[in-house]
């Protein structure tokens, strides 16, 4: 369009950044103007396209954390099956236990870290094969499931800071780091990818970077509290947890 | 329990957005009880389960285009309206799939009016036309687009693509945004579709 003052002022209108004056005055050039309402229109097409892709954005978002819930749903039901045996079995042992050594109520945070850290799930989320996963990315996930630690290190810490899939490598990066003992390096990756806009890794992250501040049998109260903090976290049960049996 | 959430932050952070829109959509898609009741009333007419979350999602991201957009009002509880919007949305689809069951319930919805995002109600090939002209953008402009659209700051975009500075951002912004205009010029029959 050669009237760049119109072009401007049709995105003020569609980015909602005009006054209700302004609106209406705008609402009536549209009808008394012809050039300017053809112009208006096809700025509008433009921006219901960029809605149309926002919400399909936000549409595969919603899928993707609907399966992560449909898994952290059915650990937990493996999890509760598993737990009513070992229940049973756990408290015939208890009870001749009870009898030698006296129960601890508190632990330390590197004990802590030890009862509560699992290993990954090793599934990226969200991706598509094909294309977004790089080569060091599942090279270094191999190697991670593999134990192969050191290998995993280099392969995942390869992952450019400008690759899509950089945040995925930080995470796995942070668990090769953990399972290697190295948990100030583990808690700096996680710290990144938890602090990042990543819905599909950003609270497990949270967690893991308090679980290696807490294998470092350091203060972690901050990290703990900002889960404690958020009820709707995933790992606010845990984290409550974790503060009632800290010592 | 009170909510650590109150709607008025809700909508603010939608409006903000970047990451604090990805925290209100996380918290609203949290939402359990919510959840459950729109299922529950897709089930209870004609629906299933999976047809219940697909349901769930389009009521927020309507809801989310509604805020970003200034069409949410925000007369009532931000649920209430979550809620209607779902069973609004759902008594159009089975309308559409001429699964409509009349109850007195429906008759009194169909006389409710939303304001519900176009997108939503388009045929899956027209969809299709739209998903073909974004292809045409290449993925790093897409993403730029998107940015820009969800309110990220030049700065945002420039740190979210990998580029050097705002200024780039910017620039690269409008080209892209030229060239998305240009796309939709070769397709007359797009602005029908977007009607």
């Amino acid at each position: 369009m050669e009237n760049n003052k119109d072009f401007d002022l049709i995105e003020k209108y569609l980015s909602n950044q005009l006054s209700d004056t302004e609106k209406q005055s705008f609402d009536n050039r549209v009808a008394e103007d012809d050039t300017f309402a053809e112009e208006f229109q096809r700025q509008q097409s433009a921006h219901k396209v960029l809605d149309f892709m926002v919400a399909e954005s936000l549409k595969a978002q919603l899928q993707d954390m609907e399966e992560e819930s449909k898994i952290i749903s059915l650990k937990k039901r493996r999890r509760t099956r598993l737990t009513v045996l070992s229940l049973a079995a756990s408290v015939l042992v208890l009870i001749g236990a009870f009898w030698i050594v006296f129960p601890q109520d508190s632990m330390s945070n590197a004990e802590l870290a030890a009862v509560y850290y699992e290993t990954p799930d090793y599934g990226t989320r969200g991706t598509d094969d094909a294309v977004s996963q790089t080569k060091p990315l599942n090279a270094g996930i191999n190697a991670l499931q593999n134990n192969q630690l050191p290998d995993a290190i280099t392969q995942l810490g390869d992952v450019d800071a400008s690759d899509p899939d950089y945040l995925v490598a930080q995470y796995y990066l942070g668990h090769a780091y953990y399972a290697s003992g190295q948990y100030d390096q583990a808690a700096q990756s996680f710290s990144l990818v938890g602090s990042s806009n990543d819905l599909r890794y950003v609270e497990e992250a949270q967690w893991y970077e308090l679980l290696s501040c807490l294998a470092q049998n350091t203060e972690c109260n901050e990290l703990l509290n900002r889960l404690l903090g958020d009820e709707r976290h995933a790992f606010h049960a845990k984290a409550e947890e974790i503060s009632q049996r800290s010592k | 329990m009170k909510p650590l959430f109150s709607d008025a932050i809700i909508i603010e952070y939608i409006k903000t957005g970047g990451a604090k829109r990805q925290k209100a959509i996380s918290l609203i898609y949290k939402d359990d009880k919510l959840k459950n009741q729109v299922i529950q009333f897709v089930t209870a007419n004609s629906g299933s389960r999976d047809e219940g979350i697909d349901i769930f999602h389009e009521g927020i991201i309507a809801f989310d285009e509604n805020v970003r957009n200034n069409k949410y009002k925000g007369t009532g509880k931000l649920k209430g309206y979550l809620y209607s919007t779902c069973r609004f949305l759902w008594l159009n689809r089975l309308k559409r799939d001429k699964r409509m069951v009349y109850t007195s319930e429906n008759t009194e919805l169909d006389q409710v009016s939303f304001e519900t995002p176009e997108h939503l109600s388009m045929q899956e090939e027209q969809k299709e036309i739209i998903r073909q002209l974004l292809g045409l953008l290449g993925d790093k402009c897409r993403k730029i687009l998107e940015l820009w659209k969800l309110s990220y700051s030049m700065e945002e975009i420039a740190q979210e693509v990998g580029l050097d500075n705002a200024g780039i951002a910017r620039r690269q912004r409008y080209n892209c945004y030229q060239k998305l205009l240009q796309e939709i010029d070769k397709k007359p029959n797009l602005r029908n579709v977007l009607k």
